[in-house]
């Protein structure tokens, strides 16, 4: 036994006696001899030692399920496999540039990093980057910069779309306030991934305290974030550039980062806006009060389908029309790598930019060189020129002449393909949206139209159909199998009409495209068709109608609201085509019992053998014997596509070899389920696990097939597209105002987020902010997209779920709040903000927390005692008055509980008179001073305020009342009631007690008053004499005599003892004469010694050893 | 800071359709022109009950109706449910109240405990009847996920506690439904092959031999493709006017047939006695006939829903998840395509429709020929989250 330092141990002994040894002794001769016994069934010794068996288990299923995870919905869209064939980046979606932030305290050099990373991976060396920096970082990723403002709204802005944060700090200084307060912000909107770089490394000189100062900044990262979080350093600068080694490597993290999604990100659309335009049309009121923009950027989030959207800083806006421009910053196509000279940067604040020509604006190319006014030539100059006098705003095109005829941005150069060709009225392009009152109405018109026409095309018209089947029913039909015989060629010519009318059952149920573009230019002109009429359209109503039918406008209304289809109610079932005979048979197949090789849910009835009349009617859906005119259109679904010879072998032969694999998968598997039997109970757990990814892989393949190439029609525009969108309404401050180097971003709002209502919050003070909140004071909440100004009730929630007014937040605990703001789903994070403008010290983020519940009112209640005093007191009866100050107030309180001070309970009964009076019954006969009060709760009202934050300066929040008392330079007021003063108590006099006789002589004595007082005459007893006995007499004298020796003796023994002590002391009083000179030597000496050693320790301190 | 409403100005139309549509879109809505040429304009008493339910489901509703009743507002609040009871008008049956509010049921900030009382049977010539409902809308609840998880509580339920039939009513409903956060997406597209028939013959105050006769009527059809049809009856007497299995003053007859598939799918079908018929002008055979020629009238449409119910699965797939739904229906009934419309007009959702299906335009069956091509509809849903539901 020996350990790493070589020493020698002492091994365990080795068993000597017992059976132990024997065993061994036995063990080794017999492998001495060789005939040792080698175990013959190692299987019966698979479990030898049970209990480690067991925690093994135990242990690897444990550390199997702490893999599991719950698979989270993921709606982004991914970046397609080198191994997906189908890809090419025309076809598939590619997803949208991943948003870093990049954010610090002022002069930590977050323009420095963007700048050096944009150097990077392009050509392009930005020398001021304002604004959003888009370009491609690797095949398969873009990137954009966002640079956060110092600013808390920016900060806000920007946790709330960033999916990666880069905190800069300057290690020279340490960690600042604002890196706290952004990633606490991060924190309530959803944490996206976070990154530390620690820059001015170099302002450090020793190696110690680089070393130190790295090590201390991770740590205290690292508590904030995770353990383990990533920290980049950047050692330096050269030429205002980062040590492209150190930029490099972190370029790489950023590229290869994956992210979570988060949940109000995965739910909510937003684009982070590259740019926007003035497009306010300037024909129209030059003073016009509110501005139309286009902002323009990349989905994000998920596919863009809402109406609403709310720009941030801004204001709530609906959508005027959204359409997809092209790509900026594509992936370059060629190639397997990416060459440094051939990524786009797309900055189009930053002065770098891919140029381009649209509708609304032009754009220079200058090649690859950064593009300022001054430096532009030849072509050039005049385009600028032209820019700059007509400025971003001009609505449609570009008049090169004065006063000319504007040209069309896509006539002068075909750039933009894949934008369509669109009039110059911007009201007209509004084609996608649905919401638009008018194309709806206009859709419908035509749509209403195709019904007609198709009908009458068909056959006859609905009217006509109703009174046919009203003669049917009455005259029951004679023959018997009279539907069945011309079924064939109705079938056909049902068909072929449908085809020749060229109109889809999609179109029929909504309009077809066409119709509703072209409807577009008329639908304009009014906005009172608001209010027309919308179903009206229908013919019947539609006409004016001669009479009015009231039992059968009163049954038709009463059908319009049902979802039963029109039913033939006087058709008795004599009419009925399953009565005849064999017609049931159609539906055999329909059935178990019938034929399963049909059971295809588009091969309705059957093809039975007496009924070749639908095989020919199948024939004719596949094309095969009738050729169908203009056939080719429509169908975007192969499904009912036809299909020749050729086709339909290969799609047999297709098939087959699935069905083939499917077996031989299917046999395998069952096969490998003999196999581990044993494992059944992990199998069943992965079975669940597998089962529901295998449903999320399928829900995922049906969300990506489903609608295909049409995508945008069914699901909107898709993340990852470039789009523009026009909002109208935008107050003319946000234009001139503006302010590159905040981001705008434009959030996209669901249906019920548009509207407001009650919220309330689990919320907490943060621990970091210096004072508690006070209740009803507002506050800036920043929730969703939005900040707003609104103001808080606090309140708690108590036992029995009642919600309890607080006049403050407590210190370091929960509490509720309640405010009015835009609903949003329960489970938010959301953070409170005094001001969001100023210098504030310390802390800026008040408060953070989550919704809770959403409703149209909410109940806090607040303590209220009212407090009376007894006019008239009758036994346990009396009457109080001040409680209430009016008969219809006390009779709202008829059997409420009172008490008084004292603890009496009592309970009113009636109001007496005027004046608030009542009548209370009390458990025992109450005093005229006592108390009298109840106890209420007062609900308190929610104020209904929402002031949403503008940028730009102009805004104005609700001051509290302190506030204005301090601007004005006012004394705080004070209420003379709240000031505290010393409580004077009068001493109580109480009566005496008094027991009436016969009570008292009832009571037993314990009970019964002891105040007999003491005499003040001897009694006989004392005064009496005694004459004794002669017996008695000598024995008293004997114990008098008896008592008189102890006493002597007691005496006697007491003045010895006094003696002899006295005697002790006389002695140790000379002993210590004795040794005081001597313990006065022995303490001299020792102070001294000590003295001497501290004179010699200063000494030697001074000699500095 | 408010959505637009919703404005129609064609009377009472699709009335608990747009009701609830504006409720869950948390739009206002605007109904105009209601029987504004009629000698008694605006809504009637069923309209009104329907609007006086809504008004004890949700908190923070309110309704405004002028004068004359023919024009109303509503600004939607916020949905509660909870324990509700509400005594529906007689002149609809307690189903039509029912089917109105059902796609609220699992979206309030309590599970939904509502009691109906009215007419259970009698109008089912225009409107579903809460059996229908129990034997089609409910599975139907399931399939998107309202208390399918059992280990969570039980699912969707419906109990008839009392029969009432028309025009007496006073029968009584006990309706169950849990709350969701959300619902689940769909894909019902293969209606599989009908394995069982199951069905309720009711009576009240009406001899126990006619639920018999007509149940034997209808086995007589249904008999010629499966064997395994199952049709219970159900006797109500008039003797226990106020205890359990009593009925209301009415008599009243009534079958309901559901079919079962290999693939779960049910199509239903019901049918009873008018009461406004003289006594004896309709035979219980021919009510058991025309019930099982209705279903199989609901057979031959195919698809994998019944055509009442269409409407409410297209209404539930647009508030599923941001995933596709996809259901195959047979013929597209009138109601449903204005649904369409409705449902593209307020949550902005367009389905796509594949398929040479037809639309119910009311023809009879004969001229439109034997064979109905069923229709694939799909769509991706808006990403509804039930917002009243609160977080503990």
């Amino acid at each position: 036994m020996s350990d790493v330092t070589g020493e020698v141990h002492k091994g365990h002994r080795k068993v000597k006696a017992g059976r132990g040894a024997k065993e061994a002794k036995k063990e080794k001769k017999a492998k001495e001899k060789g005939t040792q016994k080698a175990r013959h069934n190692p299987r019966a010794f698979g479990v030898a030692n049970t209990v480690r068996t067991k925690r093994n288990m135990q242990r690897n299923l444990d550390k199997t399920h702490q893999k599991e995870y719950a698979p989270q919905t993921d709606r982004r869209i991914k970046f397609p496999s080198k191994e997906d064939q189908t890809f090419t980046k025309q076809t598939v979606q590619l997803p949208p540039p991943v948003t870093v932030a990049v954010h610090g305290p002022p002069g930590c050099g977050k323009s420095t990093l963007i700048r050096s990373l944009t150097l990077l991976h392009s050509s392009h060396t930005l020398t001021t980057p304002i604004g959003p920096i888009t370009l491609c970082t690797s095949k398969t990723r873009r990137v954009t910069f966002l640079e956060v403002p110092t600013t808390t709204a920016g900060q806000l802005d920007c946790a709330k779309v960033s999916d990666l944060n880069l905190l800069l700090i300057d290690a020279s200084y340490g960690f600042e306030m604002e890196t706290f307060e952004y990633l606490n912000i991060l924190q309530t909107h959803g944490l996206s991934k976070c990154i530390c770089v620690l820059t001015n490394l170099d302002s450090l000189k020793t190696a110690k305290a680089l070393r130190n100062a790295k090590k201390e900044l991770k740590q205290r990262f690292w508590t904030e974030v995770y353990q383990g979080a990533k920290v980049f350093c950047m050692n330096g600068t050269i030429n205002n550039k980062y040590l492209r080694n150190d930029v490099s490597s972190l370029s790489l993290y950023i590229n290869r980062s994956k992210f979570r999604p988060l949940i109000w990100r995965s739910t909510h659309s937003h684009i982070v806006c590259d740019r926007w335009e003035d497009v306010t049309d300037k024909n129209g009121d030059s003073e016009k009060e509110t501005k139309k923009i286009a902002v323009y950027g990349y989905v994000r989030g998920t596919s863009w389908r809402v109406k609403d959207a709310h720009l941030l800083g801004v204001g709530d806006f609906k959508v005027q029309s959204i359409e997809a421009t092209a790509d900026p910053c594509p992936f370059p196509e060629k190639g397997e790598t990416i060459r440094r000279k051939e990524v786009n940067v797309y900055a189009p604040w930053s002065g770098v930019g891919k140029v381009k020509v649209d509708r609304d604006s032009v754009y220079v190319e200058v090649g690859k060189d950064v593009y300022t006014s001054g430096n532009v030539e030849g072509a050039g100059v005049m385009v600028v020129d032209l820019q700059k006098k007509q400025g971003k705003s001009e609505g449609g095109g570009l008049s090169i002449f004065k006063g000319a005829k504007e040209v069309e941005a896509a006539d002068v150069e075909d750039i933009d393909e894949d934008v369509e060709d669109e009039d110059v009225d911007d009201q007209n392009d509004y084609s996608s949206d649905a919401e638009n009152p008018e194309n709806e109405k206009e859709e419908l018109f035509s749509e209403e139209e195709m019904d007609q026409n198709s009908d009458s095309e068909e056959e006859e018209s609905d009217d006509e159909n109703e009174d046919n089947g009203n003669s049917d029913s009455d005259t029951p039909q004679p023959t018997t199998m009279a539907w069945k015989d011309s079924l064939a060629s109705k079938a056909a010519s049902n068909y072929l009409s449908r085809h020749e009318s060229n109109k889809t059952l999609q179109s029929l149920i909504y309009g077809t495209d066409e119709s509703s573009d072209d409807d577009g230019d008329s639908g304009s002109d009014d906005d009172s068709s608001d209010d027309d009429e919308f179903f009206k359209i229908k013919s019947k109503s539609a006409e004016p109608e001669p009479e009015y039918d009231r039992e059968h406008e009163e049954a038709k209304f009463r059908n319009m609201d049902t979802s039963l289809p029109e039913r033939n109610t006087n058709k008795t079932n004599k009419s009925s085509m399953w009565l005849e005979e064999g017609a049931v048979e159609m539906l055999r197949d329909k059935f178990v019992t019938g034929n399963w090789d049909n059971a295809d849910p588009d091969k309705v009835g059957g093809d039975d053998d007496d009924d070749s009349v639908y095989d020919d009617f199948e024939d004719l859906e596949t094309g095969e014997k009738v050729t169908v005119a203009g056939d080719g259109d429509g169908d975007s679904d192969g499904e009912d596509a036809p299909m020749d010879d050729e086709a339909m072998r290969e799609k047999n032969a297709k098939e087959k070899a699935d069905f083939k694999a499917g077996f031989n998968k299917s046999y395998d598997d069952d096969k490998k389920g003999l196999k581990d039997d044993a494992n059944a109970g992990q199998e069943e757990e992965d079975e669940y696990l597998e089962a529901i990814k295998r449903e999320k892989a399928e829900r995922e393949l049906r969300n990506a097939t489903e609608f295909g190439a049409e995508s945008s029609n069914y699901a909107g525009y898709a993340q990852g597209s470039y789009v523009k969108i026009v909002i109208d309404g935008v107050n003319p401050n946000f234009v001139t105002t503006f302010n590159p180097s905040n981001p705008l971003i434009l959030g996209g709002l669901l249906p019920s987020e548009t509207e407001l209502g009650l919220i309330r919050a689990r919320v907490k003070k943060h621990r970091w902010h210096n004072k508690i909140l006070k209740c009803q004071d507002p506050l800036i909440f920043s929730l969703g997209w939005r900040r707003f100004q609104s103001i808080p009730l606090l309140s708690t929630e108590d036992q029995n779920t009642r919600h309890r007014y607080l006049k403050y937040t407590p210190e370091h605990m929960h509490c509720h709040c309640t405010f009015y703001g835009p609903i949003v789903a329960p489970n938010t994070g959301f953070l409170c903000v005094k001001n969001l403008e100023g210098k504030l010290k310390g802390f800026r983020v008040a408060a953070t927390g989550n919704t809770l519940e959403v409703d149209q009112s909410f109940e806090v209640v607040k303590k209220l005692k009212l407090v009376g005093n007894a006019q008239k007191i009758y036994k346990n009866t009396a009457y109080v008055k001040g409680l209430f100050n009016s008969d219809l107030e006390a009779s709202k309180f008829l059997g409420a509980a009172v008490k008084t001070v004292s603890g009496i309970r009592g309970q009113i009964k009636k109001a007496h008179e005027a004046h608030g009076v009542v009548r209370c019954t009390f458990e025992d006969k109450i005093l005229l001073s006592d108390i009298v009060f109840i106890r209420t709760w007062m609900p308190v009202n929610v104020k209904e305020y929402y002031n949403p934050v503008t940028d730009g300066g102009s805004w104005q929040g609700m001051k509290t009342k302190g506030q204005l008392m301090l601007e004005n330079n006012k004394p705080i007021e004070v209420n003379a009631d709240s000031i505290y003063k010393p409580i004077e108590r009068q001493a109580r006099k109480f009566n005496p007690l008094k027991i009436s006789k016969t009570l008292e002589e009832s009571l037993p004595f314990k009970s019964k008053p002891k105040n007999a007082k003491a005499k003040k005459t001897k009694s006989y007893v004392s005064k009496r004499a005694v004459v004794m006995e002669k017996d008695e007499k000598s024995k008293y004298t004997f114990l008098q005599a008896l008592g008189t020796v102890r006493n002597d003796k007691v005496k006697l023994r007491r003045e010895k003892n006094v003696e002899r002590m006295e005697k002790k002391r006389k002695e140790r009083e000379k002993d210590d004469e004795g040794w005081k000179e001597k313990r006065g030597a022995q303490k001299k000496q020792k102070y001294r010694e000590a003295g001497k050693a501290l004179k010699e320790k200063e000494r030697r301190s001074n000699r500095g050893e | 800071m408010s959505s637009s409403p919703l404005r129609f100005d064609d009377g009472p139309v699709q009335f608990r359709q747009r009701i609830i549509c504006s409720i869950l879109s948390r739009r206002p809505l605007l109904v105009k022109n209601i029987r504004h040429l009629d000698q008694d304009p605006g809504l009637r008493d069923y309209e009104a009950s329907f609007l006086r339910l809504i008004d004890s489901l949700t908190n923070g509703t309110s309704i405004e109706i002028n004068e004359t009743g023919s024009q109303f507002k509503m600004r939607p609040g916020i949905v509660i449910n909870g324990e509700v009871s509400h005594v529906c008008c007689v002149s609809r049956s307690i189903g039509w109240f029912l089917e109105g509010i059902l796609p609220l049921a699992a979206f309030g900030k309590r599970d939904l405990k509502l009691t109906l009382t009215g007419v259970t049977d009698g109008y089912e010539n225009e409107e579903v009847s809460i059996d229908y409902i129990k034997a089609s809308m409910l599975p139907v609840l399931k399939e998107f996920g309202v208390g399918a998880d059992e280990s969570e509580g039980p699912g969707a339920m419906l109990r008839v506690t009392r029969r009432g039939a028309a025009p007496g009513g006073g029968g009584s409903v006990e309706v169950f439904c849990p709350m969701v956060k959300a619902l689940t997406p769909i894909n019902i597209v293969d209606p599989g092959m009908i394995k069982k028939i199951r069905g309720n013959a009711v009576s009240c105050r009406i001899p126990p031999t006619s639920p018999a006769r007509v149940a034997h009527a209808a086995k007589g059809i249904l008999h010629k493709l499966i064997p395994d049809v199952w049709i219970h009856t159900d006797t109500n007497s008039g003797s226990k006017t106020n205890g359990p299995g009593g009925c209301g003053e009415s008599p009243g007859l009534k079958c309901i047939l559901s079919t079962e598939s290999t693939t779960g799918v049910t199509l239903s079908a019901e049918v009873c006695l008018d009461y406004r018929l003289e006594r004896g002008a309709v035979l219980p055979e021919d009510l058991g006939v025309q019930a099982a020629t209705l279903l199989l009238d609901e057979v031959r449409k195919g698809g994998c829903v019944d055509s009442a119910c269409q409407s409410f699965i297209f209404l539930l797939m647009c508030l599923t998840p941001e995933d596709v739904s996809r259901v195959r229906v047979g013929v597209l009934s009138r109601y449903s395509v204005t649904t369409l419309r409705l449902l593209k007009q307020v949550f902005g959702v367009e389905m796509k429709v594949t398929g040479e299906g037809n639309v119910d335009d009311g023809r009879d069956d004969e001229e439109r020929g034997a064979v109905a091509r069923s229709v694939l509809l799909s769509c991706l849903g808006i990403g509804f989250r039930n917002v009243s539901k609160s977080v503990t």
